[in-house]
């Protein structure tokens, strides 16, 4: 799906009901890999077959293959001029010419005609970046067919490069492969015609890959250990070289790891068979790789879906293999931890719960995180926050350490709102359009936020429903945006959302696909005594005496709310009386301010505004109570100030 | 053990200095009460009519960072009251140095607050001419050590392990806290110089001063060192008693700050009476060899 065009998306979300998208079968992309590395000229050299079938009614005359490698090849490269940033990793490449690449030295079709192609730079026309590779082929590939292409090439791996290369004796291979773009059927996607999506390599967003089968022998040195996606299923020791071989099925891509200080350690959960590959200095981390992974394993399993495969294989990255920490493929991943840590600091868990999580939504259900990266990293950090804050209490499941706490969820909060402009994107940015920053805070925090939003104004056990059915609708294809947006018009009844004063579509509008801000605030609390009428009325008979005891707690309550920013939710409301007798109202939250009161009621002492804290979008959760009895906590932080203070103070003596 | 013996001795006497203890601490308090009230006096008109400090138990980090993204810009005018704050109270406390030095070397039976006061005028000129020496020369030694840690390696993408990175990192620390920790003595030596012997320059100040801390290494180390010790325990008890006492009993975390305080007050003084009394001894005992 192309364009960033608001409207466009708008108008499809209210559509969406009525564009009959269609669940499109994919097409597969199966991978049989033989590879050898050389680790003293740092190179792959391999032959792979492609099974390759075309899931559209129409016949296909080309492929696409990513050359990932080869944005690592010069300073031109899209990747490289996009990452600026990356200085700390690239600063080797340039300056120590330690340039990649990846070159298909031949590729045949199955009836051996040698197929030519070019490179193509169909997102900005670099013509420098040759990281997707376009094949002309003799024979179509009929609709529904299927076709086999024999492949001999080499790459020369990047010395620490983002996510994928080598540093010392440890290297990492992702998007280490000439790998075929994703074909999208027309109908897929919203997708008008079919096409490839065969995007070049950006500095930000990852990857999209079609669904498969690998079998993948790897030839290594016998003194390094070798972890890989999926099985080992064989293994075989020869003159001083080892060929592994790993089997795995239906993924989108294949990412494997080896070193010769690789430890491992092995556990089951139920059938899956779960390893870790970790440094020997590591090794009081491995209980918390197993209980982290473990935690994630049942809570996914009971709130979303089952993970099917057989295998879970963790990297704990080394410190000087850090360029590849954090990253996520299928049924492997690499995550971080450090001695330099405080164990109060949960971060290995974090990036645990993270990239497995993954697994699930850009893994299972394969969105395009090129150009819909909410999809998987802004959902992935929703159950992340879930996860960590489930296990490790919602105050503390950042970190806890010297008297000071914070949960993973009220920091995901803090990084939107304390980004630069939280207002800069909004989610139908492709990952590569966030150039004037955002990326993090929109892509992953605000789609959290807004995931949490809509789940406390759903309840919990609705949107879980909800998810169960996205996950099972949608595993093993290829969704966007307006399928998720579809699954949830589909599975709510306009009854609930009537009786929730709930407009989905504006919701999503404005918080997935808008830049509009929620902030409701209670404004005034009035408590005005009222007179009962008394004294004459045109009738001297109906003379009421004037009972000073009757007026006496006779109020007219009442408190105005007010909407500062432009997102309208329904808001509930807790209204507390001087009596003890509380009120609850829900308000739809429409209006810019509006007043409600009570008669007879007495004073009101507190409005809180979402009691339940289920706006997590809400700017502002300090005015969203006003109490007119005043609180004293601000002490317990402004003494802590204080003495902060006077301790700064007196340290200016050491000075003197 | 001389060192101890003079240690002990000093606390001794300790409330002989005991007004110009009160007239730091009060100086202190005063000068924290102007720096920080307009802060805490916004941070409580923001908080005072909500409740939201009252749903989390503890500290709760992530309500002061929601009032940092709400408000937080009104503060800058505020932080630079602090600085200037600041810099007055370094300038303050360069006074403050000479003054507890003119105590110190006086000898007085008690020390009443008006000499005090008229010593802070007597040195005070010396004391922030070598109080710049020894910043600059612990910004050398800062320098010094970074390049050193530099030089063993400590890119994180040359070591093998992050225990390797610690190490080096923990080396090039150590070095710089030793180093410091030398510079601190003779700086407190050499004060002693420029009271004791009226000696107009620094450079002749910092000379005997680094003369003496080298020829008694041992006593003036231990002796320094048991000051920093007591400090750092005295910080300690703070940070576990905060632990331990429950956030809404703040004043009762407040008072306690405020003993530790007056504590590493008198500390400081006792500190200079203690390297004074060792000198003396020292020097005399020398003397008479
Ligand atoms: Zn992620």
């Amino acid at each position: 799906m192309d364009g960033n065009n608001l409207l466009y998306w708008i108008a499809l979300i209210c559509f969406a009901n009525f564009l009959s998208a269609q669940k499109v079968e994919t097409g597969r992309a199966n991978y049989d890999i033989e590879v050898s590395l050389d680790t003293r000229k740092k190179k792959l050299t391999a032959n792979s077959m492609i099974t390759w079938t075309n899931p559209s009614d129409q016949a296909v005359s080309e492929l696409q293959f990513h050359l990932y490698y080869n944005a690592f090849k010069n300073t031109s490269s899209t990747f490289m001029q996009e990452s600026g940033r990356f200085s700390l990793l690239t600063k080797s490449l340039k300056e120590e010419c330690h340039w990649a690449f990846s070159e298909i030295l031949e590729l045949k079709d199955e009836a051996g005609n040698i197929l030519t192609g070019e490179f193509i730079a169909p997102d900005d026309g670099n013509e420098a970046d040759q990281t997707v590779y376009r094949v002309a082929l003799m024979q179509p590939v009929p609709p529904g067919g299927t076709s086999k292409y024999f492949m001999k090439w080499e790459a020369k791996i990047p010395k620490s490069m983002v996510r994928t290369g080598y540093n010392q004796d440890y290297y990492f291979f992702a998007q280490w492969f000439p790998k075929l773009g994703v074909y999208e059927p027309a109908g897929m996607r919203y997708e008008r015609q079919g096409a490839w999506s065969c995007h070049q390599y950006h500095a930000l967003g990852e990857y999209y890959g079609e669904f498969g089968d690998y079998k993948v022998t790897i030839e290594i040195p016998d003194t390094y250990i070798v972890g890989a996606s999926g099985q080992k299923v064989e293994e075989v020791i020869r003159n001083g070289r080892k060929a592994v071989t790993f089997e795995v099925k239906n993924v989108i891509d294949f990412a494997w790891t080896c070193s010769p200080h690789f430890q491992t350690h092995e556990e089951k959960w139920q059938d899956v068979d779960i390893k870790l590959f970790y440094y020997p200095s590591h090794a009081k981390f491995v209980d918390r790789y197993f209980t982290a992974v473990k935690q994630a394993l049942t809570y996914m399993q009971e709130y979303v879906g089952n993970y099917p495969y057989s295998s879970l294989t963790m990297v704990d990255s080394p410190i000087h293999g850090l360029f590849a920490g954090g990253m996520e493929y299928p049924t492997l991943f690499s995550s971080l931890s450090s001695n330099l840590l405080p164990s109060g600091f949960k971060a290995p868990e974090t990036l645990v719960v993270h990239e497995f999580v993954h697994q699930y939504f850009m893994q299972m259900v394969a969105t395009n995180e090129q150009e819909e990266p909410w999809m998987d990293e802004g959902i992935t950090t929703y159950y992340e926050g879930r996860i960590m804050d489930h296990y490790y209490g919602e105050e503390q499941s950042l970190f806890q350490m010297a008297g000071i706490q914070m949960g993973n969820q009220e920091y995901n909060r803090y990084e939107f709102w304390s980004s630069d402009n939280p207002q800069v994107a909004d989610n139908s940015f492709m990952a590569r359009e966030f150039v004037h920053g955002g990326y993090g805070p929109i892509a992953y925090n605000k789609t959290a936020m807004m995931l949490r939003t809509l789940e406390g104004i759903l309840s919990r056990s609705k949107f879980d429903e909800i998810m169960k059915i996205y996950f099972e609708t949608w595993k093993f294809h290829h969704p966007c945006g307006l399928d998720f947006i579809q699954i949830f018009q589909d599975n709510i009844s306009n009854e609930y959302l009537k009786e929730l004063q709930f407009d989905l579509n504006l919701f999503f509008e404005q918080a997935l696909y808008g830049t509009a801000i929620c902030d409701y605030r209670v404004t005034s609390i009035e408590n005005e005594n009222q007179l009962i009428t008394g004294g004459l009325s045109e009738n001297l008979d109906d003379c009421e005496p004037f009972s000073v005891e009757k007026n006496k707690n006779y109020y007219n309550a009442s408190f105005v709310l007010e909407r500062l920013g432009d997102m309208i939710l329904p808001v509930e409301v807790k209204v507390e009386f001087e009596s003890g007798r509380q009120e609850f109202i829900v308000w739809g939250g429409k209006e810019r301010s509006k007043a409600f009161s009570f008669s007879g009621t007495g004073k009101i002492s507190k409005v809180q505004l979402d009691p339940n804290r289920k706006l997590i979008l809400e700017k502002n959760f300090i005015d969203n109570t006003l109490s007119l009895e005043q609180n004293k906590s601000y002490r317990k932080y402004t003494s802590r100030f204080k003495v902060g203070i006077q301790n700064l103070l007196d340290f200016l003596n050491f000075l003197s | 053990m001389k060192a101890l013996k003079i240690y002990a001795r000093a606390w001794q006497g300790v409330l002989k200095y005991r007004w110009p203890i009160l007239f730091l601490y009060v100086a202190n308090l005063a000068t924290t009460f102007i720096v920080t009230s307009p802060i805490t006096f916004y941070f409580k008109s923001k908080f005072e009519r909500s409740d939201v400090l009252n749903q989390k138990e503890g500290f709760d980090v992530s309500m002061v960072l929601e009032f940092l993204n709400n408000y937080g810009s009104a503060l800058g005018p505020m932080l630079y009251l602090l600085i200037i704050v600041i810099v007055f109270s370094y300038i303050f406390s360069i006074y403050t140095s000479s003054a507890i030095l003119y105590a110190v070397v006086s000898n007085n039976q008690y020390i009443v607050l008006r000499s005090f006061w008229n010593g802070g005028l007597n040195y005070f000129w010396r004391i922030l001419r070598l109080s710049l020496y020894y910043l600059i020369t612990i910004m050398i030694i800062g320098f010094v050590s970074y390049r050193f840690s530099l030089f063993m390696g400590i890119n994180i993408l040359e070591v093998h392990s992050d225990w390797e990175f610690i190490q080096k990192l923990s080396i090039s620390a150590i070095l710089f806290v030793l180093l410091a920790f030398l510079v601190l003595m003779v700086k407190q030596y050499a004060k002693l110089q420029i009271a004791a012997y009226n000696q107009p320059f620094i450079t002749g100040a910092v000379m005997k001063g680094s003369g003496f801390v080298f020829k008694n290494l041992i006593s003036a180390g231990l002796l320094s060192g048991l000051n920093i010790v007591l400090m750092i325990v005295a910080v300690f008890i703070l940070i576990q008693l905060r632990n331990v006492i429950p956030t809404h009993l703040w004043a009762l975390t407040f008072l306690i700050a405020q003993v530790i305080l007056i504590l590493k007050i008198a500390a400081r003084i006792i500190h200079l009476d203690s390297c004074f009394k060792l000198y003396l001894d020292l020097e005399g005992r020398q003397r008479t060899d």
